[in-house]
């Protein structure tokens, strides 16, 4: 028995909550995305990459990590994040981290690893980037897709978790 | 106490490997991509104090690779560079970490961070805990350190990469 990721249901979980997500895994060559929109705002783009894990020891547990861009759309860099959801042997999301990085400002991110119940720990990550300083400073005010990147992550961990199994 | 590099290799087992020809060729390293960004894990150095506490002490390199041009030190000076400092009892529990990060045109950044491994959330206090305990304090360390985004995201990436390769070692040593 061990703890898997299952990337297709994952792929429809995010087609069913984001606007225009793709049909499948798209090949980068190296690694794969997806590709959506905000569900309210059709001009905001995200990019989620095909998670890379690690097992814990006696395959009990799960990190399971993947990267969301935001799309600004070129000459603009894109936004970045790291998501790290960790996972018990009864792949039950036990804790998650998550880390936004623009061009040339300061990381977002929470203090603390988050904890909490499984069912908590998405929302609680959210409100841990959202009242993370240099977001509350530059951010919270955005409108250009920025603003939401918390909501973002929380729906790729709030999602992710729920793809994630025993087998 | 010992670390197989096989094993480690394989618990990462996400990660695909890349091609290491003319990449450093005078050090054991994996070299790989995680997303769409490549790294090197280094062969890990054990060192056990057999005449004081019997403790052992594990030295992790790992490199965001940015350079890819030039050859030698000239090649590695582009790249960001992490190392893990993980202390073992002898029973493999873990009692000390430490993270270095050197940030490429930033001055090099260290923290000993708290191993004082309780229940994380409601998982019961265990190897799975301490992993999830020492990997997430690195992760969210490291995290506040990022000066510059790499256009990639490689750099934001590196975060979760020297997060994992926690938990590949906590897996992986023996005694």
């Amino acid at each position: 028995m061990t703890v898997v990721f299952d990337s297709s249901l994952f792929r429809s979980k995010m087609s069913g909550r984001f606007h225009d997500c793709s049909d499948g895994w798209r090949d980068h060559g190296s690694s794969k995305s997806i590709g959506y929109r905000d569900p309210d705002d059709h001009d905001l783009h995200y990019w989620t990459w095909f998670p890379d894990h690690t097992d814990s020891r006696n395959e009990d547990g799960l990190f399971l990590y993947m990267k969301i861009d935001h799309d600004r759309h070129d000459p603009k860099p894109d936004d970045h994040a790291a998501l790290m959801l960790f996972f018990d042997g009864d792949a039950r999301l036990v804790a998650a981290s998550a880390v936004i990085q623009m061009k040339n400002e300061d990381p977002v991110a929470p203090s603390d690893l988050t904890t909490g119940s499984p069912g908590e720990i998405p929302a609680l990550l959210q409100q841990g980037l959202e009242s993370a300083s240099s977001f509350r400073s530059n951010y919270s005010e955005s409108n250009d897709g920025r603003q939401n990147l918390p909501s973002v992550i929380r729906w790729n961990a709030e999602l992710a978790a729920q793809s994630v199994t025993r087998q | 106490m010992n670390l197989s590099y096989h094993g480690l290799m394989e618990r990462l087992n996400g990660y695909e490997e890349t091609d290491t020809m003319n990449d450093l060729i005078d050090s054991k390293h994996f070299r790989f991509k995680s997303q769409d960004s490549d790294y090197r894990l280094y062969d890990p150095v054990l060192k056990t104090y057999k005449e004081t506490d019997g403790t052992t002490l594990c030295t992790v390199d790992l490199d965001h690779v940015r350079g890819g041009s030039g050859s030698g030190l000239d090649m590695l000076s582009e790249d960001d560079r992490a190392t893990l400092k993980l202390t073992f009892l002898p029973d493999c529990t873990l009692t000390k970490a430490e993270v270095h990060y050197s940030e490429h045109g930033q001055s090099p950044v260290m923290e000993i961070l708290d191993v004082a491994v309780g229940a994380v959330g409601e998982l019961t206090p265990g190897p799975v805990a301490a992993a999830i305990s020492v990997g997430g304090a690195v992760f969210n360390w490291m995290a506040g350190k990022l000066v510059e985004a790499s256009d990639d995201g490689g750099r934001t990436t590196f975060v979760a990469v020297v997060a994992n390769v926690v938990n590949a070692v906590v897996a992986e040593i023996r005694q």
